[in-house]
């Protein structure tokens, strides 16, 4: 779809001033049902696209220049309000913008505005946001998925033409395969983190929600690489979008890892849709071959003692003197950090510090949070395995379709469970991705999950291309 | 395990949060649900395992310490809660 729009604006069809008040009438038309979007940058979009008018004219456009973006809301944006989804962060400016988002900025994307998000990137539904829901475009009673819901919206809905995510156990992954649009989760170290708000430190990535492979490869390569200022960031040399390979997949070996079909609760069409998908990649020369990968059922365990470990920790920055909101009737220090926390946080955020600080404290601190740090090992190490017979893996990238609003808000425990097939990715830094594939049995989106070894997006891009090409064939028949 | 009051208590303390009876009664619940799920980690032989801190195989990178940009005083100004005459404002706690 990008590389149509590059088309468009150096013919001089349209100009990225006209192609951004598209975007921004769009979000002005849908977004008060939608609510994908928490700030619409109307003013400094308009302007960042005639800027960008004058990069094309001067004929040194990429295929990033003049494309209107969108960024969940915990990028940090320089002059523009970066919530988190929280109230403890609402009114909070940040001073400076994030790697990521400046590297595209560079390039003269237009930045439309945030989107919405769980609080913190805390849940699997955006209904977890401070600010309201945001809805799913394919059956507004349901959910986008979560935490980078809002983005997801936004490009399944046309009001942006990319937006960015932050994925720390499925967060860009599940809403993108609930949204029916393309989600990449870059391997760790990858894309930096300086400027995005922290949940897990040793886990958080970011990457592109697009509609797509094409577009994810692009934006992929426009934001990854080395950044002085993350220290995580790797020295590996970053893939040429233009160099992924397509309908052909001779020589790639595909694993389907038997836990992850026989999973307890996984919907029919869910099963029955990825496994078609599965098989028609074997016409392009993919060899498919089962294997196991037996510590997939600790995943979830493990991801929930780390990440409230790392967030607790994390969190615990806002204490009402530097950022956002400050309880107004505190009376001394220990109140303006008790109040201004209290008032601030939403219930997960406090639910995930407690259990964070709870898992860290003395006396259970082996138990928990040692152990689960051991049992990531012997996750990573499946992975490990796997990979030295198998160049990638297929699974789905959730257990169900898009479930209704208010049906687990409720219940922290059936929330988590969403991250059942995402959240081992995270535990072991690998790269995954999340393509729609043909519902068999229904009408809502279907997300199939493409698992490769860490920095090897280039390769599930091309599976994942591959796979795009048969659904655009089926689409056409 | 069974999450005693006097824990919960202790670990709203540590972690600068106050709840009240309620959120306090529903949360115990949670917390209480979610430990016995991690609890199913306890089962795992790991004796012989090393723990993962991080993933990058990377250690010891540095840069320069040199200044490459500057943060204007107005834009940091504005991330505060509350600000008067380009100064930081805080409410009298200290």
């Amino acid at each position: 779809m990008m590389r149509v729009l590059h088309e468009k604006l150096t013919k001089g069809e349209i100009s990225a001033r006209e192609l951004t008040q598209k975007y921004l009438d769009a979000i002005n038309m849908q977004d008060s049902d939608l609510h994908a979007f928490l700030y619409v940058n109307v003013e400094g979009a308009l302007e960042q696209a005639e800027k960008a008018d004058a990069i094309i004219k001067r004929g040194e456009a990429t295929l990033i220049t003049g494309i209107p973006f969108a960024v969940k809301d915990n990028f940090c944006v320089q002059g523009m309000p970066t919530t988190a989804g929280s109230q403890i962060l609402e009114n909070y400016i940040p001073p400076y913008t994030a790697t990521a988002v400046q590297r595209l900025l560079d390039q003269g994307a237009v930045l439309l505005g945030k989107t919405n998000m769980d609080e913190f990137a805390m849940g699997a539904s955006t209904e977890q946001s401070a600010f309201g829901p945001t809805k799913n475009v394919h059956d507004t009673t349901r959910v986008p998925g979560g935490s980078s819901g809002g983005s997801a919206t936004a490009v399944a809905a046309g009001e942006s033409v990319f937006a960015l995510g932050t994925d720390t156990g499925g967060s860009i992954r599940q809403p993108a395969g609930f949204s029916g649009v393309v989600g990449l989760k870059v391997s760790y170290g990858r894309v930096s983190r300086y400027g995005v708000i922290a949940l897990a430190s040793s886990v958080d990535v970011i990457g592109p929600i697009t509609n797509t492979v094409d577009d994810a490869a692009i934006v992929f390569e426009a934001m990854a690489g080395r950044d002085p200022y993350d220290s995580t960031t790797s020295p590996h040399p970053v893939p040429k979008a233009s160099s992924i390979q397509t309908m052909n997949l001779k020589g790639i070996t595909v694993g389907i890892p038997q836990e992850y079909f026989e999973t307890e609760g996984i919907e029919e069409a869910v099963k029955v849709s990825v496994e078609a998908a599965i098989e028609a990649l074997k016409n392009f020369g993919a060899r498919i071959q089962s294997v196991r990968l037996p510590h997939t059922a600790y995943a979830i365990p493990t991801y929930y003692i780390i990440i409230p470990s790392e967030a607790s920790s994390n969190l615990a920055r806002y204490d009402g003197i530097r950022f956002g909101y400050s309880a107004k009737a505190a009376r001394d220090i220990s109140e303006v950090y008790n109040m201004s926390r209290s008032q601030g946080f939403g219930v997960e955020p406090r639910r995930r510090v407690l259990l964070g600080t709870f898992v860290l404290s003395e006396g259970y601190h082996d138990a928990y949070y040692k152990q689960a740090q051991k049992v990531r090992t012997l996750i990573r190490m499946d992975f490990e395995k796997a990979f030295r017979k198998v160049d990638a893996l297929i699974t789905p990238t959730s257990p169900n379709v898009a479930f209704p609003l208010h049906t687990k808000d409720q219940d922290p425990l059936a929330m988590y469970l969403q991250d059942v097939f995402t959240a081992p990715a995270n535990l072991a830094g690998i790269c995954a991705l999340s393509i729609p594939v043909k519902n068999l049995k229904g009408t809502l989106p279907v997300g199939m999950q493409i698992m490769g070894p860490a920095y090897a997006e280039e390769k599930i891009l091309r599976i994942a291309s591959t796979y795009e090409c048969v659904r655009a064939k089926y689409r056409k028949g | 395990m069974k999450l005693e009051k006097q824990l919960i208590q202790h670990l709203a303390q540590l972690s600068r949060i106050t709840m009240d009876a309620y959120e306090q009664e529903l949360i115990t619940k949670d917390l209480s649900r979610i430990i016995a799920h991690v609890d199913t980690l306890r089962s795992v032989k790991t004796q012989t395992v090393e723990p993962t801190h991080q993933v990058t195989n990377l250690s010891n990178i540095t840069r320069d310490d040199l200044v490459t940009e500057k943060h204007e005083r107005d834009h940091i100004l504005k991330s505060v809660p509350s600000q008067e005459g380009g100064y930081i404002k805080i409410q009298k706690v200290l």
